[in-house]
């Protein structure tokens, strides 16, 4: 009988070293056992916020576990990247990543965390932005608001949502590569800006197609420039970037994707990229982007790393042209 | 009367036992966490909203947005009990509610509170029923220039919030602005006092420092002088305001109701500002102003009708024009876009049950609050007849989780106590902390709004004087300035003659 008990205590043991001998990577069949953490570092009700809202209602049904935002705003995006590169790379923390916080601050400023310090899971939608007018302004098109500013320098005001992003870049682009000059005011955030060309204190300012459309019917604002490729369905008349002569060939992607701590081992890289593959095909998540006016665009784990990196170094090349 | 009738379609949907009780739960829920310093209505309405997915975009609508309004009514309670501001628009009820509950008055000052509450949300719900669309346009008038000398004026407040000393109010308000530029600065990105810090690259919470410089100081003051406790030992029966208590206040209810409305459509920080306004309107008003700061109960009455009255008015730029103007609007502007529905210009069009549904919600919720929080005055009343020295136990405990539930970090923890020892110093010296306070949460707004002023106008102050609303509101506040010179020079002269 004692030598029966002795005997199962030592296959406990045995099976307890055995189970340290086991390389960590199996345990992805395991990932996930508790809820995971998306790490929001923009304000509430901004377009992150959105996005991940709706992958995480229905998250649950592909990943087997909750998935839940916690939004972490300050600094810019730096304060909620910062605490995601320092968390445990276990993939039960991740960061939705953005344009501002993991490309443009880490390669222009040195703040932040970009593909240096944190890994691709994947990229889910991204939206283009509409250059507007203010409803009153001296300009109906694109053309005649370059023949303003040319007659007009130094005069245009033009509001931003933050530095450096989206039609700022474009503006800033302008700039340094058109010669005209305007004034560009910083605003704190996308709804902030949009108030300013409602309410006439600016001249000129971004929109989301989104945003846009309600106010359509008022003729509060004039559709200008749509900073993409091809024109949008919702605003087909609306040209754009490429199509106009006087501007520069420019896309403003403000992506919306899914980060994760350097050294989060590959298989759970892996498993979440498809997780969120089958996330975006999802019914009700693509009914709610629609509404949202985005457009989905899914890259996988390594085809986003190529793509983010890419973007990275052409914001610390425009970085050089700033310093001269 | 086409917005009356409508009102009273918005009743039929709103008073369906499913959405009375969804309303019943936001209100009583919005009372516990303002009650609870730190945890504030958007943290609060962050949880909640997964919850909402599932139910109709009315219910939703209807229990978030009671969250929200219910954390108003709820947020003077622990500043009148314990000096602790439960939240940033309850920071000035500290001043004469707190006095007031030390003097035994605990009852008419909560009870005051209350109904000034429901006084200024049924007033600024009638401008949201009957004048939203000339209340956006004029939250649209204001761009930056109009903000800077708005603050600017604001900042002129720092006076009033002084007791004794105006210099040393001055010193406050002026290390306010210090600690309020702590982060990342708006315009450039350039890092300020954060000593290599992440967690100072946000700036530091001005929840954090209210509780530490109101609440933890109190404690700290009260432990080394136990006797002064006496006070609480007076009667009790007298829970809510009386006759005289009406007499004096009913004014201070009708302007609070009026300015909270106005500044509380004014995207960020409406409530907030116009807590503050409405004290330093009452104590110039008054005929008594030095009396300001010793108990009076003018000086809790306008305040917390006046936040009230923002908190409801602050929907009307998020239901005519989209935009969210605080980070609770900002979460139930969320809950909107979740169910597929844009706020914005078209939404009383093509949802008018929704627009008007949430609506009456309102009036319902703030008759429901009313009768939920008269009866608890006399429960929060009695709590302070607990010994002291266990309830400063408790006092603690609630500063450290509240400074905790901000943003789940030890780091605020620490920079409340800090702030606590900080404020018992300051105190010793007779130093006001509320125009810290004040300056803290003006002084990022005062320096965004130069900045882009200045850029807007290529480096021309000019701007400030060139615009209707701003050199108006900058006259006031010359005005303001240069009386006391000018009474001066006039005693001067008739003195000579």
């Amino acid at each position: 009988m004692a030598f029966q008990m002795k005997r199962f205590n030592m296959a406990i043991v045995a099976l307890f070293f055995l189970a340290l001998l086991i390389p960590q990577s199996l345990f992805a069949d395991e990932f996930p056992s508790k809820p995971v953490t998306i790490i929001v570092p923009s304000r509430a009700g901004g377009g992150h916020d959105l996005t991940f809202r709706a992958v995480t209602s229905v998250a649950a049904d592909y990943l087997g576990q909750p998935m839940v935002v916690k939004l972490m705003p300050g600094g810019r995006g730096a304060i909620g990247s910062d605490y995601v590169a320092k968390a445990k790379p276990d993939g039960y923390t991740l960061l939705g990543g953005g344009l501002g916080w993991s490309s443009a601050t880490p390669a222009i400023e040195g703040r932040s965390k970009g593909p240096d310090d944190l890994v691709s899971i994947c990229r889910i939608n991204y939206n283009s932005i509409m250059i507007v007018a203010r409803g009153d302004a001296p300009f109906k098109n694109f053309k005649e608001l370059m023949a303003w500013i040319k007659a007009n320098p130094g005069e245009l005001i033009i509001g931003t949502g933050s530095r450096y992003i989206q039609d700022d870049f474009f503006w800033r682009k302008m700039m340094n590569e058109k010669g005209i000059s305007v004034k560009i005011v910083p605003y704190q955030g996308g709804g902030a800006q949009f108030t300013a060309v409602l309410g006439g204190h600016s001249d000129v300012g971004g929109a989301l197609v989104a945003m846009y459309l309600p106010f359509k019917p008022t003729g509060k604002l004039i559709p200008m420039l749509w900073l993409d490729k091809e024109r949008h369905p919702l605003i087909p008349d609306v040209p754009t970037s490429f199509e106009e002569e006087e501007g520069v060939d420019f896309v403003s992607r403000m992506w919306r994707g899914v980060l994760a701590p350097k050294g989060t081992p590959r298989p759970i890289v892996d498993k979440l990229g498809v997780v969120f593959k089958k996330i975006t095909d999802d019914t009700s998540f693509k009914r709610m982007m629609k509404r949202y006016g985005d457009s989905i665009d899914y890259l996988g784990p390594d085809e986003f790393a190529k793509v983010w990196r890419a973007e990275y170094e052409d914001f610390k090349a425009f970085a050089k042209t700033l310093k001269k | 009367m086409d917005a009356l009738v409508s009102l009273g379609h918005g009743f039929l949907v709103a008073i369906t036992p499913v959405n009375i009780l969804y309303g019943f739960l936001g209100a009583v829920l919005g009372t516990a966490i303002g009650v609870l310093p730190g945890l504030g209505p958007p943290a609060t309405i962050a949880i909640l909203l997964p919850i909402t997915y599932k139910i109709p975009a009315v219910s939703a609508i209807i229990m978030l947005a009671g969250i929200y309004y219910g954390a108003m009514w709820g947020g003077s309670t622990t500043s009148i009990l314990l000096n602790i501001p439960g939240e940033p628009a309850s920071v000035v009820t500290c001043l004469d509610g707190y006095k007031m509950a030390r003097q035994g008055r605990a009852g008419p000052a909560l009870g005051i509170a209350a109904m000034g509450s429901f006084f200024g949300a049924i007033v600024s719900l009638m401008g949201l029923v009957l004048i939203a669309p000339i209340l956006a346009d004029f939250a649209l008038k204001f761009g930056p220039p109009e903000y800077f000398s708005l603050v600017l004026l604001g900042l002129m407040m720092a006076i009033y919030l002084t007791e004794e000393s105006v210099i040393k109010g001055l010193i406050m308000g002026v290390l306010g602005l210090i600690l309020g530029s702590i982060g990342i600065d708006p315009a450039y990105g350039a890092e300020r006092f954060t000593f290599n810090l992440v967690r100072l690259s946000g700036g530091l919470d001005f929840v954090v420092v209210g509780m530490g410089l109101f609440g933890i100081s109190e404690v700290l003051i009260n432990l080394e002088a136990p006797e002064v406790r006496e006070v609480y030992k007076t009667s009790l029966k007298k829970l809510l305001p009386t006759r005289e208590d009406w007499r004096h206040a009913w004014a201070s209810v009708v302007r609070g109701s009026v300015l909270g409305s106005l500044i509380g459509v004014l995207p960020g920080g409406g409530a907030v500002i116009s807590s503050f306004a409405s004290y330093a309107v009452e104590k110039r008003v008054s005929k008594h102003p030095e009396r300001f700061g010793s108990g009076i109960i003018e000086g809790v009455a306008g305040p917390e009708t006046a936040n009230n009255a923002a908190a409801t008015s602050s929907f009307i730029p998020l239901l005519t024009l989209g935009i969210p103007g605080n980070l609770s609007i900002a979460m139930i502007f969320v809950a909107f876009m979740i169910h597929g529905i844009r706020p914005g210009p078209l939404l009383l069009q093509q949802h008018p049950d929704l627009f008007w549904g949430v609506i009456a919600s309102m009036f319902i919720g703030n008759v429901i609050l009313l009768a939920l929080n008269l009866p608890l005055v006399g429960f929060w009343a009695r709590l302070l007849k607990v010994p002291y020295k266990y309830l400063v136990v408790v006092i603690v405990v609630v500063c450290v989780m509240g400074a905790y539930s901000v943003n789940y970090a030890a780091f605020d923890v620490g920079a409340m106590l800090f702030f606590g020892i900080f404020g018992y110093f300051i105190r010793k010296g007779g130093f006001p902390a509320a125009p810290l306070i004040l300056a803290m949460i003006l002084g990022p707004i005062l320096e965004r709004s130069l900045q882009q002023s200045l850029m807007m106008s290529g480096g021309d102050p000019g701007i400030f004087f060139r615009r209707g609303i701003s050199i108006t509101l900058l006259s006031v506040g010359g005005l303001l300035v240069l009386k006391p010179i000018m009474l001066w020079l006039w005693k001067k002269r008739r003195g000579n003659v």
